[in-house]
């Protein structure tokens, strides 16, 4: 089962907002955005989603993954093996719950 | 209950941004992954339908047409969401987007039915003429608003 970076997931939590410092990282909080838009994307859909690099968006994909917020799974589909990538469910309501806070942060401005 | 306040960790300007970031990514992805070859053909299938509504034409024409518009429309869309690499919309994004793209040709169509229905042009060439700016129209569109990797 995946396991948690100690530090990484826990919320910054100062009595108020509760923001997900493995997810607010922009990229990879882009790329939660456009995985919560689908049930799953395949790696080089995304790629076109976030146009960087594949190395890059790899290693944002290896974050996530590590903290349990997005899941891959490889299949093969016209001879080609794909990776098609996917938000957990605690992925999902981590997302929910990062854009919640940072709507709080600015509707409290 | 606590009631938010401004996390100190974190800007209302930043987190402003980020919310922009997750809409723009949101907006890219509703539009990403539409390759040219949909746009060709879902603009041939309208084509075909702005012919059999403006061009008058003989039998067994009508038919042809009104076959050849449904036969472009569901095999363009079927194959596209075949090869789609986004899968299972959650949200409805998909749909609006692809409604969106037919909004310059549904104005194209409207002004040159009403020329066509109240003016004296009859001629069947002018019929034509508006299947053919509907197709640039269209595929100019869709290739413009559609999301293009710059990065290979």
């Amino acid at each position: 089962m995946t396991t948690k970076s100690e530090g990484d997931t826990q919320p910054s939590h100062d009595g108020g907002a509760e923001l997900n410092t493995v997810i607010h990282a922009p990229v990879r909080l882009r790329l939660c955005a456009a995985l919560q838009m689908y049930d799953k994307v395949e790696f080089g859909g995304m790629l076109e989603v976030l146009d960087i690099s594949k190395s890059a968006l790899s290693k944002h994909v290896t974050t996530l993954t590590a903290a349990g917020y997005v899941e891959q799974r490889r299949a093969v589909r016209e001879t080609r093996q794909r990776v098609w990538l996917r938000l957990t469910p605690a992925g999902r309501t981590a997302y929910h719950d990062h854009v919640a806070a940072l709507r709080a942060i600015v509707d409290g401005q | 209950m606590e009631t938010n306040k401004t996390d100190s960790q974190i800007s209302a300007a930043e987190a402003a941004a980020s919310l922009a970031a997750v809409a723009d990514s949101r907006s890219k992805a509703k539009r990403a992954d539409y390759p040219v070859w949909f746009w060709l053909g879902a603009g041939a299938a309208l084509v075909t339908l702005v012919v059999f509504l403006l061009v008058p034409l003989a039998e067994p024409w009508p038919t042809v047409t009104n076959c050849a518009t449904i036969a472009l429309a569901a095999g363009t869309y079927f194959a596209l969401h075949r090869v789609r690499r986004m899968r299972g919309p959650r949200t409805s994004a998909t749909a609006w987007w692809e409604l969106l793209s037919l909004v310059p040709v549904v104005v194209v169509m409207v002004v040159a039915g009403l020329f066509h229905r109240f003016g004296p042009w009859q001629n069947p060439f002018a019929g034509l003429l508006t299947a053919v700016v509907v197709f640039v129209v269209f595929v100019a569109t869709g290739l413009a608003i559609s999301t293009r990797p710059t990065r290979r």
